[in-house]
């Protein structure tokens, strides 16, 4: 974010304050005696120091539109064309918009639509595995103390990042393997961490089962046992998500949108976001 | 002389005519300052990528919520439908049917919303029976936004017309060349009422207003006029209102808004009508377009993803994120109660659920 001048961010955070409401205008009470010399210059002096905050917030208008601009490839961007602008998407926006939406669950940690209850409960986690035909053990006491995890930050049928974390080191792969650095800053990158063996397969079962999950997004914790991949939890409402820098955030922001869309092709295929008319729906093909 | 000798010297009729000058400088003074002031800070925030917008000063931006945001929800939605997002995975928003003028007022008019009459209807600019129309009339493309393909017309005693949107006179012949310019594959055209203002003469042309709705609750409205791209010379005016009716001053301080129109007179229609329309569109936030007329309220049309989305001060982005995430957790739990949201199940546990049997 671009900095600015103290003393006017103070100022802004005054009139913030005061914006919700109409502003008081025409506060000096019209005059019923002659007013004052005084009056008239506390007056003009008023007027002088309002000048003086507009000047400055035009200034900063001013460069809030260059800073707009250059994001947009040009000088500067008017202010009518703000509005125009699409945004860019995001991970972290993204995720944390269907979160808090979420949450508004009677049932916080279930979710609206109860996938929290049953990714908290290991008999049904497995059934939900078993169902999709993926072999895995689920164990979630395989969990901390058992060696790396490998997180699948999965886009319903969508591997986006794969991340091996141990204590606080972390690692990052993308799907195909490679290893995009140190992309993560609130984390300690060690590039020496072992990619998983079955790195090809974990992302095979978590696109699988992922994109049977009624959440754009999800992570899926497994560790590597001798015996072969224990998936150890599905998280739909991760505390913890990455925040990544802002090209791997746009990545993985696209990646959201389109979850997103897929998210609501069970209910739009099963009719239920047609317009609602009295006694049925709406069929726009009778008024073509 | 100086403005302490004027002032000294001055008789009293002078010196109370010099104040009353002075507290009209600073009451324009305080109204600019606090619409610069609103302006930055909806330009602050515009600068922040969605991530530190969401992030803000949390002292663990990993785990941290974030906070509501209009601008960031409604630009989603925009961008899944204008960038091809919904299209790419096979998701048509049922909204968009509603696209098209006379759909979305088949629509509010099974819902029992009066809508205008459409007067006829043709298939190409040129197979317009001008004739057959009354001495007002609306001309309209059923798609395009922005006014561009809308002609309000009244024939004048010369066999012409005036176009009320810009005030000129006009032709047939123009206005059809004006229609084919951007007529495209699905277009087709429609003449309607001409409606008039409330209150306002027999050419007066009603103002829009247009209600940001959030699945069943409408939120935010404005009063809008001269918003029309072809009427370049016309200066747009609009002015904003919450539900409850209170007038939001600088709170959409990236356009122009203005004092001169009327605020909205049947508030309470405006919401119900609204409230019926937006609750039958299975989407969180969608915008409503009304006329108020002679002859009570009008519909106008659905407006999905509009041109210019309100970039409002944080305040109110906030409070319309809040509408806007309760909308979609009211949407969500509808979908889950009738059974088209849920967690899927494979064929693998069927038949195991099965053979249990």
């Amino acid at each position: 974010m671009a900095t600015r001048p103290r003393a006017l961010l103070r100022l802004i955070g005054r009139r913030r304050a005061r914006l919700s409401s109409p502003l008081p205008i025409g506060t000096v009470a019209a005059p019923v005696v002659p007013p004052t010399r005084e009056q008239l210059d506390a007056a003009r002096q008023e007027v002088a120091a309002l000048d003086a905050e507009r000047t400055a917030l035009v200034e900063e208008r001013r460069r809030l539109q260059r800073v707009l601009g250059e994001q947009a490839g040009k000088s500067v961007m008017s202010l009518a064309k703000v509005e125009k602008t699409n945004g860019t998407p995001s991970f972290v926006a993204g995720v944390r918009l269907l979160q808090r939406v979420h949450r508004r669950a009677a049932n916080p940690a279930h979710g609206i639509d109860g996938a929290g209850a049953i990714f908290a409960d290991p008999a049904r986690t497995e059934e939900f595995v078993r169902s999709h035909g993926v072999p895995a053990t689920v164990a979630p006491a395989a969990g901390p103390g058992t060696g790396a995890l490998v997180v699948i930050h999965a886009f319903h049928g969508v591997v986006g990042l794969v991340e091996l974390r141990q204590g606080d080191r972390v690692r990052h792969l993308d799907p195909a393997g490679e290893d995009p650095g140190d992309i993560r800053p609130a984390a300690t990158y060690d590039p020496e961490f072992p990619a998983p063996a079955s790195l090809s397969t974990l992302c095979s079962w978590s696109v699988t089962l992922s994109s049977h999950i009624s959440r754009p997004y999800v992570q899926l914790i497994w560790v590597e046992a001798h015996d072969g991949p224990v998936l150890v939890a599905v998280d739909v409402d991760p505390e913890r998500i990455p925040v990544l820098q802002p090209e791997w955030d746009l990545r993985l922001g696209s990646l959201f949108d389109s979850a997103h869309a897929r998210m609501l092709l069970q209910p739009y295929r099963a009719g239920a976001l047609a317009n609602r008319v009295p006694g049925g729906t709406f069929r726009p093909e009778e008024t073509r | 002389m100086s403005d302490e000798t004027a002032d000294r010297e001055a008789p009293v009729s002078g010196r109370r005519a010099k104040m009353q000058r002075i507290e009209e400088t600073l009451r324009r003074r305080r109204r600019s300052v606090a619409t610069v002031t609103a302006q930055v800070a909806i330009l602050s925030e515009e600068v922040r990528s969605p991530a530190e917008r969401t992030i803000g000063d949390a002292r663990d931006p990993e785990t941290t919520l974030g906070r509501p945001s209009y601008s960031l929800a409604a630009r989603m939605h925009r961008r899944h439908n204008t960038q091809g997002v919904n299209v790419r995975e096979g998701l048509n928003e049922p909204i968009l049917q509603l696209y098209t003028k006379l759909a979305g007022q088949e629509f509010a008019a099974q819902h029992g919303v009066r809508v205008p009459r459409v007067l006829g209807r043709w298939a190409d600019p040129d197979a317009v029976e001008w004739e057959s129309l009354p001495e007002r009339f609306v001309l309209k493309s059923n798609v395009g936004g922005g006014g561009v393909n809308v002609f309000p017309l009244v024939r004048d005693a010369d066999g012409g017309y005036t176009d009320v949107l810009t005030g000129e006179s006009t032709t047939s012949d123009e206005v059809r060349q004006k229609l084919w310019a951007k007529h495209e594959r699905r277009s087709y055209y429609f003449a309607e009422e001409f409606l008039t203002a409330r209150g306002g003469g027999p050419g007066t042309v009603p103002s829009d207003v247009k209600v940001f709705c959030f699945y069943g609750r409408p939120m935010y409205l404005e009063v809008r006029t001269g918003d029309w791209s072809r009427a370049k010379d016309v200066r747009s005016q609009a002015r904003a209102f919450a539900a409850d009716g209170t007038e939001l001053v600088d709170v959409r301080a990236l356009i122009e808004m203005g004092d001169q129109l009327k605020a909205p007179a049947d508030l309470a229609e405006i919401l119900e009508a609204s409230a019926t329309l937006s609750g039958a569109i299975r989407r969180p936030l969608e915008r409503l377009d009304f006329f108020e007329t002679d002859d009570g309220l009008v519909f106008g049309e659905v407006t999905q993803n509009p041109g210019h989305l309100p970039a409002l001060v944080p305040e109110w982005d906030e409070k319309l994120g809040e509408a806007y995430e309760d909308a979609y957790a009211r949407l969500l739990t509808d979908l889950v109660a009738e059974g088209a949201l849920h967690v899927e199940f494979g064929d693998d546990a069927e038949r195991l659920t099965r053979s249990a049997d």
